[in-house]
């Protein structure tokens, strides 16, 4: 196991700086950890609970020392044994599921406060509050007061707060977990927009397969206490051989080309869906997901424009509780889709009426209300 | 239900701090006809705490109960409504103002006396040889000149025309003689029953002219008593050879 | 939103209302309202009342800058060693006063513990003005901390976090973030201690000892008068009952403006 996680640890890309290295344990956590991210990457995190995900981000942001190993940040050493350096001295902002705005001060004094605290004047200060809260679309709530503000909007707050300080290093610690499905999306794609902007370097840790695909540039899985994979966000999304990803990952996912403001061309075929993000860029890469139990199956091309249709082969039928996964292998596809594997949840009834077979060709059915997509 | 039990209720809603010392002293029936005398509940100066229940044994059968208290706060409870047969209290003073206030019946009987007396700790560490220079800058402690140990060692001050500069006038006597007895203090103006109860850990130099400022304990009937034979009959006790002697034995001056 | 109450809960609720308030409300129809002026402009009720203002502010004050910073430490603590010292830090506000007063005789007395030392060393605290602000401080200032640490330990550290992450010392973040947020918490701890220390009375008095202007404070007047002068032992407590008004009062008001948001989040 050891060399197989020497060689997952391993740098995806080559770059000249490295932000975070981690080569450490905490024994009392059960955690040994090999990371490196090179600068400006967004990482995905993910894994079951308890697998050590939040104890990597504690490594980093100094919450807690080291039994054995190194961290260095910016190839600045921060944590081994016998050295620690202080949390406030590491230049790692934190970002949780709640905001933890600080009641006592106004909205521009909250973002405002990395800046204070490290010496910059009060006008200064104030002056580059209100430019990030202006980033995040929250200029209008400066001299509110935390509690006025609703869920989303002390999320924006708090991001702002955090990016205010420029840090080194951003941590996500599942930062879209609190809010409601409306607010999730916008702040998302902020988020999405602020890291890509100012070329952040950035740990997210997230249990939504939607988060690593739309923010990351790359995901870990942490499996009892070690990152057993490591690799681009889509590469590893569709590595065969993790349960906790193929579980994760009970979604299909193709990868396509824009073709349309809501449209991709995608395993043989255009499919139409809604985005996550802003509309999308024609010719821009772009990935389409959609769920099993989405899937319906027919033996023919049915009618009716708004369904997307997908011709394939079944490759496997076994059943699933109540439900039977059936999974189908696209037809040869020109436009290079990553997923050959498509899955679709049907009942017992269904395979019996369709009387269906491995082997057989089939016409893969999903309603453009259920398919998500967004560019990357 | 009986004008005492009913005052007493009241009295027990009114001011919690007298209602226990009121619904225990009042549990019996309060008019008793039988042969035996009506039990008589006796209000105390705290300084006859030991002396009076030695006194009720002379006569087993009288039935006596006892609330035992600072002379002021007994008239306090008096005036409250507090059942009482019998006030004894430390000072004049204090029985004048029951007294005045129709309390009591208009005769109180002087049964004790009571005189002042220097104490130091026993190995008298500020080396006190009395009322005079020796207590020049060492720490004394007096009872307070509101009450009655007080008045008389004001008394006795300016009999003797020396000026005390205690460090700490106590409402008590018995906090001088714990402030004495403790070391805190060098020296403490206190009762001669107070100093004998002590005598193995102070040491007492007697006053001169303590004598001529007696403090005079008087006891009286309460006016409100529904039970005034046996009141009179405890009265009679306190002048009794008996009893004289047993006061005189605690440090007690005869009247 | 209501939720009904059974209707026997009113006559119990009432019940206690009355046992709680009408002794107080009785000192008020009692006290001669009339000669209150001149019953306390004398010198001896001026006396004590300013020295029990002072020794008050004195042993809050000590009580702060003291007992805040151990509030801070126990509330990082784990939970066993946390409730040991909370348990010990407690013990001198359930202590019957007269014990609380023998204690620090044994401890700061002249024959004590320490005081022994102390006096070799010529400092005498027995019958001074600083043995009523010991004796006051070391009743009132587990009120202030047992109500800070309850307050720090519900909110927990993660403002305390998110100020590291930003760059703040710990010292900033105490003076900037724990403090400011504590603000209700330390008032109305603040405001226990001092009318903790304004009622204190049996430790003062086998302490300090009673002295007109050093060491007789409100209470210790009121006990003495009430031997000679009821009159001016009531007008005495009337003030102390106006005093403690006042400060539960403004407590009550600052907490609530300060505590208005608290619930948002």
């Amino acid at each position: 196991m050891r060399t197989d996680q020497a060689s997952a640890s391993m740098s995806p890309a080559d770059s000249p700086v490295r932000a975070v290295q981690i080569d450490a344990r905490v024994s009392s956590r059960g955690v040994d950890v090999q990371l490196d991210v090179p600068k400006g990457r967004v990482v995905a995190v993910m894994g079951p609970n308890g697998a050590g995900k939040s104890t990597i981000l504690a490594m980093v942001s100094g919450l807690l020392r080291l039994d054995s190993g190194e961290v260095h940040l910016h190839e600045r050493l921060v944590s081994s044994a016998e050295h620690h350096v202080a949390v406030h001295r590491r230049r790692v902002a934190l970002l949780e599921q709640r905001p933890t705005l600080f009641e006592h001060l106004s909205v521009a004094d909250n973002v405002a406060f990395g800046l204070r605290v490290t010496g910059t004047g009060r006008r200064a200060a104030r002056t580059a509050a209100l430019r990030q809260l202006s980033a995040v679309g929250c200029a209008e709530f400066a001299d509110r007061r935390s509690w006025e503000l609703s869920g989303g909007q002390a999320q924006r707050v708090a991001l702002a707060r955090a990016l205010a300080t420029d840090p080194e290093v951003v941590l996500l610690d599942e930062p879209l977990a609190a809010l409601d499905v409306a607010a999730a999306p916008a702040i998302r794609s902020l988020l999405r927009t602020l890291l890509d902007q100012d070329d952040r370097t950035a740990l997210l840790v997230t249990h939504d397969v939607l988060d690593a695909l739309v923010l990351a540039d790359d995901l870990a899985l942490v499996e009892g206490g070690r990152v057993t994979v490591y690799g681009p966000v889509h590469d590893a999304l569709t590595r065969p051989g993790s349960g906790f990803l193929a579980d994760l990952l009970d979604l299909n996912l193709l990868e396509g080309v824009a073709v349309g403001a809501s449209s991709v061309r995608a395993g043989g075929t255009v499919i139409t869906g809604v985005t996550q993000t802003d509309a999308l860029q024609v010719g821009a890469r772009a990935t389409v997901i959609f769920a099993p139990a989405a899937v319906a199956v027919h033996l023919a091309a049915p009618g009716g424009s708004p369904r997307n249709q997908l011709a394939a082969t079944i490759s496997a039928i076994e059943s699933r509780g109540g439900l039977v996964r059936l999974t189908a292998v696209l037809a040869p596809d020109p436009d290079g889709t990553i997923a050959r594997h498509l899955s679709a949840d049907l009942t017992q009834s269904a395979i019996v009426a369709l009387d269906l077979q491995i082997g057989q060709q089939i016409q893969l059915v999903v309603k453009a209300a259920q398919v998500t997509l967004f560019d990357r | 239900m009986s004008r005492r039990v009913r005052s007493a209720l009241v009295v027990g809603c009114a001011t919690l701090a007298t209602s226990l010392t009121a619904c225990g002293s009042d549990s019996a029936p309060a008019a008793n006809q039988d042969s035996r005398p009506a039990p008589v509940t006796v209000f105390a100066a705290a300084s006859l705490t030991t002396v009076f229940p030695r006194i009720a044994e002379l006569e087993p059968e009288l039935d006596v109960r006892f609330s035992f208290d600072g002379s002021a706060t007994l008239v306090d409870q008096l005036a409250a409504g507090a059942p009482a047969d019998l006030l004894a209290t430390a000072d004049e003073t204090t029985m004048d103002r029951a007294t005045a206030g129709g309390l009591v019946l208009d005769d109180p009987m002087i049964f004790a006396t009571n005189e002042l007396t220097l104490i130091v700790p026993k190995d008298n560490p500020g080396k006190i040889t009395g009322v005079n220079q020796s207590l020049d800058g060492k720490k004394l402690v007096v009872c307070a000149p509101e009450v009655p140990c007080g008045r008389a060692t004001q008394r006795l001050a300016k009999k003797l025309g020396v000026t005390l500069t205690p460090v700490s006038e106590e409402s008590k006597v018995t906090d001088v003689r714990g402030k004495v007895e403790s070391g805190e203090a060098d020296a403490g103006i206190v009762y001669t029953t107070d100093a004998a109860v002590v005598s193995d850990r102070v040491r007492a130099f007697s006053i001169p002219g303590a004598e001529n400022v007696l403090n005079n304990y008087p006891a009286a009937a309460v006016a409100a008593s529904d039970n005034q034979p046996t009141a009179r009959q405890f009265l009679l006790l306190l002048a009794s050879p008996g009893a004289q002697r047993i006061l005189q034995d605690a440090g007690f001056g005869a009247p | 939103m209501t939720a009904p109450l059974p209707r026997s809960l009113w006559i119990l609720g009432a019940t206690a209302l009355a046992f709680l308030t009408v002794p107080l409300v009785a000192v008020g129809i009692r006290v001669p309202w009339q000669d209150l002026p001149s019953l306390l402009s004398t010198a001896a009720a001026l006396d004590a009342l300013q020295l029990s203002l002072i020794t008050c502010l004195a042993s809050t004050a000590i009580s702060f800058v003291l007992g805040v910073p151990l509030a801070l430490l126990i509330s990082r603590l784990a939970t066993t060693p946390a409730t040991i010292l909370r348990t010990m830090v407690t013990l001198p506000m359930v202590l019957p006063p007269v014990v609380a007063g023998l204690a620090l005789l044994m401890a700061l007395g002249r024959r004590g513990v320490l005081g022994a030392t102390f006096e070799r060393w010529g400092i005498e605290i027995g019958f001074t003005t600083a043995a009523v602000v010991i004796a006051q401080s070391f009743v009132a200032m587990p009120f202030l901390v047992v109500a800070v640490e309850g307050a720090l330990r519900s909110t927990g550290v993660r403002h305390e976090v998110v100020a590291a992450t930003l760059g703040s010392s710990p010292l900033s973040t105490l003076f900037r973030v724990t403090l400011p947020r504590m603000a209700p918490a330390l008032a109305s701890g603040a405001a226990l201690c001092f009318a903790r220390a304004l009622g204190e009375f049996g430790a003062t008095l086998t302490f300090a000892g009673s002295l007109q202007g050093v060491t007789r404070t409100m209470p210790l007047e009121i006990y003495l008068q009430r031997e000679s002068d009821t009159a001016s032992a009531l007008a005495l407590s009337v003030v102390l009952i106006m005093v403690a008004i006042i400060i539960l009062a403004a407590t009550g008001w600052l907490t609530r403006r300060s505590d208005r948001g608290r619930h948002a989040h």
